[in-house]
């Protein structure tokens, strides 16, 4: 393994162990926070470079500093979406109506959970995420997302309730698009 | 995909089965790594550029700033700047330089063996030892339109315009004070100062050892 130059030894070989074990659970988190798969593995490579910049604060609990990273990563896209929708574009119909332009956006409209989590507000989305995906407590989702901790246990609640009837909705149409295909 | 996320354990399940075929890229800890090791040595390389240019810009003007506007490009040293021949010290405000005597803007050619120049903005000093030898001059009596003055604890003699310290074509000193020694006689001439001011500075900054 390559040393990095002014770094202990130990520093490279420590993350790279981090990645391996929890790479696959942050971009999942990501995939769902954001909109395509590409822009949650960009999101992803750079909530783990801030890590690694500071990994010796971080190495002490590398997974709850780098998801806290990661979603600060997507805050700042979304903000930044908003402020310069001529240049992001606005985000494509991802309805299954909606004609599909390429094999990757096909592969992502199979993910119907995911889709269907992202048409929830911001805060249970990632309430939902933390909980759920990263498998954090009520607690650490709190102290991440910088909010109270009952607002976590609500914003789960709706958010839980909120999909129930999303997913019906989805299974519903399915339904009717079966019995009277187009 | 009919998921009903009745309970938290069948939301956990059904993400973890939706989202089995979303692994990252292989190598993506070395990508990661790669690219601090990138911004590590461009943070350098921008340091490295700032100092620079900061230093581009700094010596220079720190440079000018202490050497008080002097074009000839001799460094200069801040406080009072002193200015020997023999066992006389004329001691000089901080905004003069040494200057090589021969090639001040003063000098008087008078090919005099111990001298010393000290300039600044607009100002010139020059001090040497009058040459020996020369009938009428060195040593003799004062020469004609010369005024006698007390310059210190020295008695002096302040020469006329258009003043030749030696006979042998030397320039003429366009202001000079003559102190008079035991052996030989000292000469302070100037340009760009005034007879009296010449006199003001000679009598605070003079002294013999």
């Amino acid at each position: 393994m390559r040393r990095v130059l002014g770094a202990p030894p130990s520093r490279e070989a420590e993350f790279t162990e981090f990645v391996e074990a929890a790479s696959a659970r942050l971009l999942r988190a990501a995939l769902v926070l954001l909109d395509t798969r590409e822009e949650a593995e960009d999101a992803l490579q750079l909530a783990l470079l801030r890590t690694y910049r500071r990994w010796d604060r971080a190495r002490q609990a590398p997974e709850a500093y780098s998801r806290t990273v990661l979603v600060n990563v997507c805050r700042e896209r979304w903000r930044y979406r908003a402020r310069h929708p001529q240049v992001t574009g606005v985000p494509a119909d991802t309805s299954p109506q909606s004609v599909v332009t390429s094999f990757t956006e096909a592969v992502d409209r199979r993910h119907v959970l995911v889709r269907v989590l992202r048409r929830l507000p911001a805060v249970q989305r990632e309430v939902l995420v933390f909980r759920y995906m990263l498998d954090a407590s009520v607690a650490d989702t709190a102290a991440a997302l910088d909010i109270a901790e009952g607002t976590v246990k609500s914003a789960a609640s709706r958010g839980l309730d909120q999909l129930r009837i999303l997913l019906s909705a989805e299974y519903e149409d399915k339904k009717v698009r079966r019995v009277h295909p187009r | 995909m009919s998921i009903h996320a009745d309970d938290e354990f069948n939301l956990r399940l059904a993400l973890m089965s939706e989202l089995d075929d979303v692994t990252p890229r292989a190598g993506l800890a070395d990508s990661v790594i790669a690219r601090y090791r990138k911004g590590r040595r461009r943070r350098f390389a921008g340091v490295v550029g700032l100092f620079v240019v900061f230093a581009g810009i700094g010596v220079p003007v720190g440079i000018a700033s202490t050497s008080g506007g002097a074009s000839d490009g001799t460094a200069a040293r801040s406080g009072p700047v002193a200015l020997r021949v023999g066992s006389y010290t004329l001691t000089l405000p901080g905004r003069y330089h040494l200057s090589d005597a021969k090639a001040a803007p003063c000098a008087a050619g008078a090919g005099a063996a111990q001298e010393a120049a000290a300039v600044a903005s607009g100002t010139c000093i020059l001090m040497f030892f009058m040459p020996p030898g020369v009938p009428g001059q060195a040593g003799q009596d004062e020469p004609r339109g010369a005024r006698e003055v007390t310059v210190g604890r020295y008695r002096a003699w302040l020469a006329p315009s258009g003043y030749l310290p030696s006979g042998d074509g030397p320039a003429p000193v366009p202001t000079a004070l003559v102190i008079e020694g035991d052996g030989q006689d000292l000469v302070i001439g100037a340009s760009g100062l005034s007879r009296s001011a010449l006199v003001s500075l000679v009598s605070a900054g003079l002294a013999a050892a």
